[in-house]
């Protein structure tokens, strides 16, 4: 009896796990890197993005300035870019940069904004800028490409 | 006669069903037909009357004035939005940005030179400002111990005086383009990690390795270059500067030698990001000592761990005397937890390789709880043991709560 009670707890916790798991997967939009029209760039390798948002790529292959863009700390869309592309979570990272900025070794900061249809105007109109919004705000948009998805 | 009653009431109430229904749709045809003309009239009238007033001037001047009105609005939109662009770009603001971190602390020791205290330990503010497109002003003022400073003094006795107040950085900058730095003034000495990054609500300790500041000076007046550069997939960061050297702070530059230094870091895209790098220093000291000093830095991060070391070694050659070594090493490891991190770091000190027994270790483990990510609480445990039976060990437990003011 006691070990059938055992039996269903823990598949009772293997549910409640499957059911978070998956809610939790549920709501993560795809996220799109976004560029200017201009960049000669078509894609990018998720190696070469995180190199970049780390500041160990300043410039794009045409000697352009990059221009980082990146969503608020606690915006969830920029959770899912920071742990699938950065690998650790978004306070950590800004943790990270504020280190570098207090100590003013922070070569290429990116900017923080709070709205995508502002970071999607900004990589509009500069050459060099890349950002990333939800892959829904992208759909017939012909100022900005798209260099990746990440979901 | 009665069948024939039924014959007549079955035709009349078949006819009655076969016509009633088209003559209501009938009836409803010709509502709507009456109601669509109703409604045609009533269009002319509005095209009429909207013509009327289209023609008339105050309606068009309206008009004009609305647009014009729109005009401006897009105007000083358009505006608001390059000045702020032109300020993400790092080109001339109006702000004088200002930053900064505070931390308390309780100290507990078994230590036979100190007292169980409460220390105000730091008060740091950071002042920038990007006077022109190209050109910053950067400074750090630390107020350590939470100075008093008195016109009038309470005592002429200089050892009460309390605390510190230390211009720790302040520098003109020249940022001709991304990656390329030049900085004149007093700049933090560019010497592997801890003596860059070691802004209290970002380090998981409240004491620094024992080595630190012992080897390279803290902070050098001198001129700096920065060049930043990527070769393949490693990212370069190199400085090089000249300065008075160490002890020559301030006004006067007790020697007249200068001091040149170097620091290379490498990064790579390895794990969650690799950084290893080597530092040198070279000075001639106001005791007539030449001292070379090297370091080597490592710092790997894995998802929520850290590994940071640094290892350094300064060659004394005292005019005098004999050459001698002062080594300094340590290791850290740090693991983040959701809101809590955990550390552990050993680290060891020699003053003097040619003297025997005068080494100093220390193991220390943190716990640290982010209330937010700028305002952290900290308990530290060192144990603290030195090589030389005159000095006595000790322990000491360390609480703080440290917040970060912004962060430029």
């Amino acid at each position: 009896m006691g070990l059938k009670l055992v039996h269903r707890f823990i598949f009772l916790a293997i549910i409640c796990a499957v059911f978070l798991s998956t809610s939790a997967n549920g709501a993560v939009k795809p996220v799109a890197v976004i560029v200017n029209t201009d960049n000669p760039m078509d894609d990018i390798t998720i190696s070469t993005l995180r190199r970049m948002y780390k500041n160990d790529v300043l410039k794009w292959p045409d000697g352009v300035p990059v221009i980082l863009y990146e969503l608020d700390v606690y915006s969830p869309l920029r959770a899912t870019f920071s742990m699938s592309v950065l690998g650790r979570k978004p306070e950590k990272i800004a943790e990270d940069w504020a280190h570098k900025k207090i100590s003013n070794q922070a070569l290429n900061p990116p900017h923080t904004i709070k709205s995508e249809r502002l970071i999607m105007r900004r990589v509009s109109m500069q050459r060099g800028a890349i950002g990333y919004v939800s892959l829904s705000r992208t759909k017939d948009r012909d100022d900005i490409k798209v260099l990746v998805i990440i979901k | 006669m009665k069948c024939f009653i039924t014959l007549l009431f079955l035709f009349t109430f078949t006819l009655a069903c076969a016509f009633s229904p088209v003559d209501a749709i009938g009836a409803d045809k010709s509502n709507l037909e009456q109601r669509i003309k109703k409604l045609e009239k009533r269009v002319k009238k509005l095209r009429k009357k909207n013509r009327k007033i289209e023609k008339s001037s105050d309606y068009q001047n309206k008009l004009k004035k609305l647009d014009e009105k729109t005009e401006r609005i897009q105007k000083i939109l358009e505006e608001i939005e390059n000045e702020s662009m032109d300020d993400q770009d790092n080109m001339l603001s109006d702000l004088v940005k200002i930053s900064g971190y505070a931390d308390a602390e309780l100290r507990i020791t078994n230590s036979k030179n100190a007292n169980n205290r409460f220390r105000m330990h730091h008060l740091s503010l950071f002042f920038s400002k990007r006077v022109q497109k190209k050109w910053q002003f950067f400074s750090e003022i630390e107020f350590e111990d939470a100075p008093v400073m008195e016109s009038i003094h309470v005592t002429d006795n200089a050892d009460t005086i309390q605390g510190k107040v230390l211009i720790e950085q302040v520098y003109i900058e020249y940022k001709p383009q991304l990656g390329l730095e030049l900085r004149f003034g007093r700049f933090l000495t560019p010497a592997g990690i801890w003596n860059i990054f070691h802004y209290y609500p970002y380090l998981p300790t409240q004491t620094r390795p024992i080595f630190i500041r012992k080897i390279f000076p803290e902070f050098s007046d001198g001129v700096q270059v920065r060049r930043a550069f990527t070769i393949g997939t490693t990212m370069f960061d190199a400085h090089l500067y000249m300065a008075n050297g160490e002890g020559n702070p301030g006004r006067l530059d007790r020697n007249n030698e200068k001091a040149v230094g170097a620091r290379l870091n490498l990064s790579k895209d390895v794990l969650d990001g690799l950084d290893a790098g080597i530092s040198y220093f070279r000075d001639f000291d106001n005791n007539k000592s030449l001292n070379n000093s090297y370091a080597a830095h490592l710092k790997l991060n894995h998802r929520e761990y850290r590994l940071q070391s640094e290892f350094a070694l300064r060659n004394n050659s005292p005019d005098t005397s004999s050459n001698f070594y002062n080594i300094g090493a340590y290791v850290q490891l740090s693991y983040d937890l959701k809101k809590w991190t955990f550390a552990g770091r050993y680290d060891w000190y020699d003053p003097n390789n040619k003297i025997s027994d005068n080494d100093q270790a220390r193991y220390t483990g943190a716990l640290n709880y982010h209330f937010a990510h700028n305002v952290i609480g900290k308990i530290e445990y060192n144990v603290n043991e030195f090589s030389d039976p005159l000095e006595d060990d000790f322990n000491e437990l360390i609480t703080s709560i440290v917040i970060a003011i912004g962060d430029l």
